[in-house]
């Protein structure tokens, strides 16, 4: 099932491949079929799911049984090393709470990037295949288990990713693709040498051999006691999990790591730009709770403040330089580093309401700023332009448009009714009950102001009052007597069209269900997060 | 004066030098292949007056046998020579020695 | 689940319902579909009445109390903590059903009113959406049993207000103005959202009832200085909400809304549910936090009423005379005058909705001219309207016969019995404030109702080029001004506008809450609304105490105290002196004693409206003071006045431009330092590899080339030898030989 759901877009890739490139429509049909049937799939797969078994650690015996779920588990590559003993990776696959709902996510947002790609008209069979790999690599990620699997597909993510950027982005996009590859690149090798630290240090409780096991690697007692990152070893278990860590800060992105994003997402195409803040995002922080917390539990206990400090750096810096932004998709590109600063702020409480916040943050933020990407899209198709000084008055105009632009808006600035307020009120209410965090929360708060603040400027610079002088589009009267707006270049429809409804109003739908009703998607979550909590917590670590 | 009047070994060397020294003229200063290989055949015919002359103020039969062999492999030698020569002909429309140097190249 | 606890979510979810049928369907409807808001509302209304009949004049009983929750967030087993549940639920309490019935009956007849004022707007059906969107979030706001429930609706109230105060959101000022309201209440959402995380964090629970049973348990984990900090946080929220000073500045602003959204939300409900919320948590506030909370209320009230006597704009005389009205209710709230604050914003809610919808008759039959000064003898042409505005203005001034006289006093004797209990001082000035106020009050709606009604009409006076202005200021949502000139279309409004009128006003007279004209104390909503017993006294842990004992019969009997007689309550008061380090008797004894001063606040008041209406008289009336001449002789202070005390200008100086300051300080260190250390460490590494580059190039490739370039000079030199010439070698072998022969024939020589 889960192999199925991770090569189903090679698969399609693949076909794509055997189509000629002049068939353009059959290319984007067989991409949307495939990113359905993995939405299909995602569903069945959140259908079997027992949100009662915890997952993070192996279940009883040591084996994952009993606590992952969907397992997929088989030796892929064995060799003798010699004196160096054996190299023993394995194909493992497996959800627990803390994947299950990223799988969702990633299913979703992959389906709408390839609906956001239809527009796309540069070499389309070379895009989607690369889209197709993307979608691959990203999904395998969620539900790999083996470290060097992970990194495997950590590392094929990127190839397409800078092509994508890179051939089909904006005017300084190589520079973009460039300093995305390579910041993340730079990341990754540290978390290879990391991997190969744990492997070294990692038994298997049940073969007894060194392991890759990401489940095995979670209980503390696998580790042999004065191997490199054995727990005699305290220098250099502080030093991995801070070179792990900043290797996923990257990807999150923290402050100060975080400038390759607004320059990514300026001079990313839509769809990529909607994947990217969507889902890539969310493995920085998916890599901290699945690898970087659970294998240094009692480095996390130390470093809780720091990184408390950086979740609310992230927040309120990124609230200041959206509200400074000319741009709109660079001021969305930094409120997505506001609103991961939640996340961060989350985690860094190691308590159950901050980290199921932080989880719940992940998804709502993959489906609002989704939408804010997409809106962003929908006018710069129409206007060819992004400056916010080059609109006005459009809520006349495009009522629909305005009308989803404000849901996104709000659902964005945190207003109750909406999805991402649940999420940032359990990250607050985390954050705040655990003493280590509280300062940091009461500074955070500020967040809530300055987020409200570039928004609704952005909202009434573009929506409301009346046309500019200097907009990128005019005014003219039509038959029915009325004032409509007409931009240049532009010969679709003025308000949005089916295909950008059929984007949109599913995540809009999602987006108010989430906010009046979140168990669906927090009731798959909240035993793993205790069981995380546990296993992070100071209680257990002492009595190691 | 004896020596002037009696013909020695000294007198069949001299004329084997004489016959390598314009064999080997011929050989190193004509144009003409067919030229130059005249001039190998007289080098031949010095080495063979040697052999004979040492042979026959020796005592034995050696000297005869490698003259005999030497005559023999000449006519083979100056056959293949020759349609070596005609070959060249053929090619360079010249038998001048001096302008096939292609093994310079 | 009890029947009243099912019609309420009922009634709180009809306007929900409204909000969606009428923001998908409007266009489709007839007349877009307004019937439909209006027949929603009045079947809540219906609901909510007969709430109110079951629990006011059925049960009436003070403590009634029914409440009903369900799971909303379960976050399981989680360590630490146990099982861990978030929970949503309804309570209903006598404060509620009487909210309730406020709430939807004032909905309803905005709704009512709209039909007419709003009529021919191009986004009529969108408006109505709107207030049922307003309406449910307010209904959730009185309903909620927690505190996150609260939160929740608080900012979707937030949200509607944002909605409606731009409404017109073509014009500049209006856009302006929704932003400015959604911000500040913005601000005062983060302090009460991190009082809410205070008590979360000890208690694990958003949910009144846990939180005060266990605060009642003495569990608060902190010190004493964070529950007082709690109680002021959250009290922020109510600063943002009811506009009080400091956060006050969106109301104002908020005129720019239509003017029965102004009646409506900003006048009677959404403002006053800051008040509200503030008697919800009333038992937990330290008496350092209604300190505070007292002295807010009394600044916000004067300073409200002095910026309203030199404004011009009739709805913004309004707008202040609700933020200084608010300010009252705060003040009450503060002096633990808590049945009388609440009293104060039932009575308000209604003689002001009457006021604003006054108003909006007026600007409506005036064709949208605001300025006061235009205005005049409108008592003739509008008779019905003046006499439900002129009723009303008594109510607001607070002269005896009106509900407004009821309430104000009642707050303002609660006043004087504070300062008394706390033993005076600066604890005077409260109750001097809020005379003081009552005085201008009286004189600012005085010059309104003399300007608007009375004298000779001055439509003419106005300036032309202001006439234009004003015009291309509403232009976009009222094509049909144009044609019209003020003079010839004032007449009285039509039904839909005018009964709402009627009905407020009626609300505003005594009868309906006392059947004596000057005690409130004797009324059903006093009666019905006692003063809860706090929960944060130390006195728990000094039982033994000699004084406590004395006090615990005078809280065990609170509801009974205020009908005892005043002068032993002034007694009991007295001899309770020093008791009031605890919060609990301190409680008590101020409503003994603020009943004690209920005759003193009675004269004292009334005279002071007496000399403010005087002062208007005198001054518009009659003349005998020009104010014009009288503005030029304090030039000053009525230019801080009429500046509204410069507020605007101090945080457009501080916060705004401060805050856009800070953004583009830290957008150009983003681009500039934390991008610049990015390309440097790029442009470094580049160079570095540059250096490499000539190094291997020059260096390591040199000296494989060099070797090369050697071997190859070398060949070519030789290769000169090669003639290709078969006579050559020939010469050379021969000149080798030879070369031999001379070398071996040397060896041999030598």
């Amino acid at each position: 099932m889960l192999s199925l759901i991770v090569f189903l877009p090679i698969i399609a890739g693949l076909i794509i491949l055997a189509v000629p490139s002049s068939q353009k429509q059959i290319i984007r049909i067989v991409s949307l079929l495939a990113a359905l049937a993995q939405g299909v799939l995602a569903v069945l797969i959140w259908r079997g799911y027992d949100p009662a078994l915890p997952g993070i650690t192996a279940g009883p015996g040591g084996s994952p049984l009993g606590s992952f779920q969907f397992i997929e588990k088989i030796p892929w590559i064995s060799l003798n090393l010699g004196g160096f003993g054996s190299l023993n990776i394995e194909y493992f696959l497996g959800v627990d709470g803390i994947s299950i709902t990223m799988v969702i996510l990633t299913a979703l947002i992959s389906a709408i990037g390839v609906l956001s790609s239809w527009t796309i008209q540069k070499q389309v069979k070379g895009y989607f295949i690369l889209y197709n790999l993307l979608a691959s690599a990203m999904m395998g990620c969620f539900v790999a288990l083996d470290f060097f699997l992970f990194y495997v597909f950590w590392e094929i993510m990127l190839l397409p990713m800078y092509f994508l950027i890179g051939i089909w982005g904006g005017p300084n996009r190589e520079y973009a693709a460039i300093k995305f590859f390579l910041y993340t690149l730079f990341g990754s090798v540290f978390m290879l040498l990391v991997m190969i630290g744990l492997y070294f240090s990692v038994l298997d409780p049940v073969t007894g051999n060194h392991t890759f096991s990401l489940v095995a690697m979670a209980t503390q007692s696998n580790y042999i006691k004065d191997a490199i990152l054995g727990p005699d070893n305290v220098f250099w278990r502080y030093v991995a999990f801070i070179v792990l860590f900043i290797g996923f800060a990257i990807k999150v992105p923290m402050f100060p790591f975080h400038t390759w994003l607004p320059d990514a997402h300026v001079e990313a195409p839509t769809p990529i730009s909607v994947i990217l803040a969507g889902v890539l995002l969310k493995l920085g922080t998916y890599g901290m709770i699945r690898i970087n917390f659970p294998l240094f539990p009692e480095v996390f206990q130390a470093g809780m403040y720091v990184i408390g400090i950086f979740g609310a750096i992230n927040i309120i810096y990124g609230a200041f330089c959206a509200l400074a932004q000319k741009d709109l998709k660079k001021m969305v590109a930094y409120s997505s580093i506001s609103h991961m600063g939640y996340v961060l702020l989350g985690l860094s409480a190691g308590n159950s309401e901050g980290m199921v916040g932080a989880l719940y943050q992940m998804f709502n933020h993959g489906t609002i700023t989704a939408m804010l990407f997409l809106l962003v899209g929908v006018i710069y198709d129409r206007a060819h332009t992004r400056q916010i000084e080059k609109f006005g008055g459009l809520a006349s105009y495009m009522p629909v448009y305005a009308a989803v632009v404000t849901v996104a808006w709000f659902a964005s600035l945190g207003l109750p009714g909406l999805s991402g307020f649940i999420s940032e009120a359990l990250v607050f209410v985390g954050a705040f009950s655990s003493i280590t965090t509280r300062p940091i929360a009461m500074v955070s708060v500020l967040g809530i102001v300055f987020g409200a603040a570039y928004l609704l400027w952005s909202l009434q610079r573009m929506f409301l009052g009346q046309r500019r002088q200097d907009a990128a589009y005019d005014l003219v009267v039509g038959e029915d007597g009325h004032e409509h707006i007409h931009f240049h270049d532009w010969n679709g429809k003025l308000d949005l069209d089916g295909r950008e409804l059929a984007m949109l109003v599913p995540l809009v739908v999602i987006t108010i269900f989430l906010g009046v009703y979140p168990m669906p998607v927090l009731g798959m979550l909240t035993a793993s997060i205790n069981k995380l909590v546990q296993v992070l917590s100071p209680v257990v670590l002492s009595q190691m | 004066m004896e020596q002037l009047t009696t013909i020695g070994l000294n007198h069949y060397l001299t004329i084997s030098a004489f016959l390598l020294g314009f064999g080997l003229f011929a050989v190193m200063t004509r144009k003409n292949a067919i030229v130059v290989l005249m001039g190998v055949e007289l080098i031949l015919n010095a080495a063979n007056i040697n052999f004979l002359a040492f042979s026959k103020y020796n005592g034995g039969m050696e000297g005869v046998m490698f003259a005999l062999f030497v005559i023999v492999i000449a006519a083979a030698e100056a056959a293949i020579a020759l349609a070596i020569v005609i070959n060249i002909y053929k090619i360079f429309k010249s038998v001048d020695v001096s302008s096939i140097d292609t093994l310079k190249e | 689940m009890h029947s009243l606890i099912q019609l309420s979510i009922v009634v709180l979810l009809l306007p929900l319902l409204s909000f969606v049928i009428l923001i998908f369907f409007n266009r489709r409807l007839p007349r877009r579909g307004d019937f439909i808001g209006v027949g929603i509302l009045g079947t809540a209304f219906g609901i909510s009445a007969y709430i109110f009949w079951s629990v006011i004049v059925q049960t009436y009983d003070p403590a009634f109390r029914i409440a009903w929750d369900f799971t909303w967030i379960d976050l399981g087993n989680v360590p630490g903590v146990g099982p861990l549940q978030i929970k949503m639920g309804v309570v209903i309490d006598n404060l509620t059903a009487i909210m309730l019935a406020m709430v939807t009956l004032i909905s309803l007849l905005v709704h009512l009113y709209s039909t007419g004022y709003m009529a021919g707007d191009k986004n009529y059906g969108r408006y109505f959406a709107f207030l049922g969107i307003f309406t449910f979030s307010m209904l959730g706001i009185v309903l909620s049993d927690n505190l996150f429930a609260i939160y929740i609706f608080w900012e979707l109230v937030g949200l509607s207000s944002y909605l409606l105060i731009g409404f017109f959101f073509e014009k500049q000022s209006a856009a302006d103005a929704q932003k400015k309201a959604f911000l500040a209440n913005r601000v005062g959402d983060i302090g009460m959202w991190l009082g809410i995380l205070i008590l979360y964090s000890q208690f694990h629970t958003f949910s009144f009832e846990q939180i005060y049973a266990n605060l009642a348990a003495g569990k608060f984990g902190l010190s004493h200085g964070w529950l007082t900090a709690a109680g002021i946080l959250l009290f922020m929220g109510c600063v943002g909400k009811s506009a009080q000073f400091p956060l006050h500045v969106w109301l104002p602003d908020a005129m720019e809304g239509p003017t029965p959204v102004s009646a409506l939300i900003h006048a009677a409900t959404m403002v006053a549910a800051g008040v509200y919320f503030v008697a919800r948590i009333f038992v937990l506030l330290t008496p350092d936090a209604l300190h505070v909370i007292a002295f807010t209320g009394a600044c916000t009230a004067f300073m409200a009423a002095t910026i309203a006597i030199t404004q011009n704009d009739i709805k913004r005389v309004l707008a202040y005379s609700t933020v200084s009205q608010l300010g009252y209710m705060v003040l009450g709230l503060g002096v633990g005058a808590y049945s009388a604050a609440l009293f104060h914003l039932v009575t308000h809610a209604f003689f002001k909705a009457c006021l604003f919808l006054g108003s909006g008759a007026i600007i409506h039959a005036m064709h949208h001219e605001q300025d006061m000064r235009w205005m005049g003898a409108l008592r003739k042409k509008m008779p019905w309207t003046f006499a439900t505005f002129t009723l009303a203005t008594l109510a607001l001034a607070g002269l005896p016969l009106t509900s407004g006289f009821l309430s104000k006093d009642a707050i303002l004797a609660g006043a004087i019995g504070f300062a008394n209990v706390e033993g005076g001082g600066i604890y005077y000035l409260i109750p001097v404030l809020g005379f003081f106020s009552a005085m201008l009050t009286a004189f600012y709606m005085g010059r309104q109702i003399w300007l608007v009604f009375f004298g000779e009409s001055r439509t003419h006076l106005k300036p032309a080029d202001d006439h234009h202005q004003d015009h291309h200021a509403h232009d976009a949502h009222d094509a049909h001004t144009d044609d019209h000139h003020e003079e010839h279309g004032v007449h009285e409004v039509a039904w839909n506008m005018r009964a709402p009128l009627v009905i407020l006003a009626a609300l505003s007279v005594f009868f309906v809450y006392s059947p004596d004209p000057l005690d409130g104390g004797k009324g059903w909503f006093m009666k019905m609304i006692p003063t809860p017993a706090t929960v944060v006294g130390e006195a728990n842990h000094q039982i033994g105490d000699l004084r406590a004992s004395q006090a615990a019969p005078a809280l065990a009997a609170v509801v009974p105290a205020l009908e005892a007689p005043a002068a032993a309550a002034g007694e009991h008061g007295a001899a309770e002196k020093g008791a009031h380090t605890y919060a609990d008797m301190r409680q008590a004894e101020i409503v003994h004693a603020g009943h004690g001063a209920h005759y003193t606040a009675i004269y004292i008041s009334s005279i002071m409206v007496l000399l403010g209406i005087t002062l208007a008289f005198v001054v518009y009336v009659f003349n005998i003071i020009d104010p014009a001449k009288t503005a030029i002789a304090i030039r000053p202070l009525y230019l801080f006045s009429l500046n509204k005390w410069y507020w605007d200008e101090i945080y457009d100086a501080t916060f705004i431009r401060g805050s856009m300051l800070i953004a583009n300080i830290l957008s150009w260190f983003d681009t500039h330092i934390v991008d610049g250390i990015v390309n440097g460490v790029a442009t470094m590494v580049r160079n570095f590899a540059y250096l490499n580059d000539g190094f291997d190039r020059n260096v390591v490739d040199g000296m494989v080339n060099f070797t090369a370039f050697t071997v190859n000079t070398t060949g070519a030199m030789l290769r000169k030898l090669q003639t290709g010439k078969v006579q050559t070698y020939v010469v050379m072998l021969l000149l080798a030989v030879f070369g031999y022969f001379v070398f071996y024939l040397t060896r041999l020589i030598y």
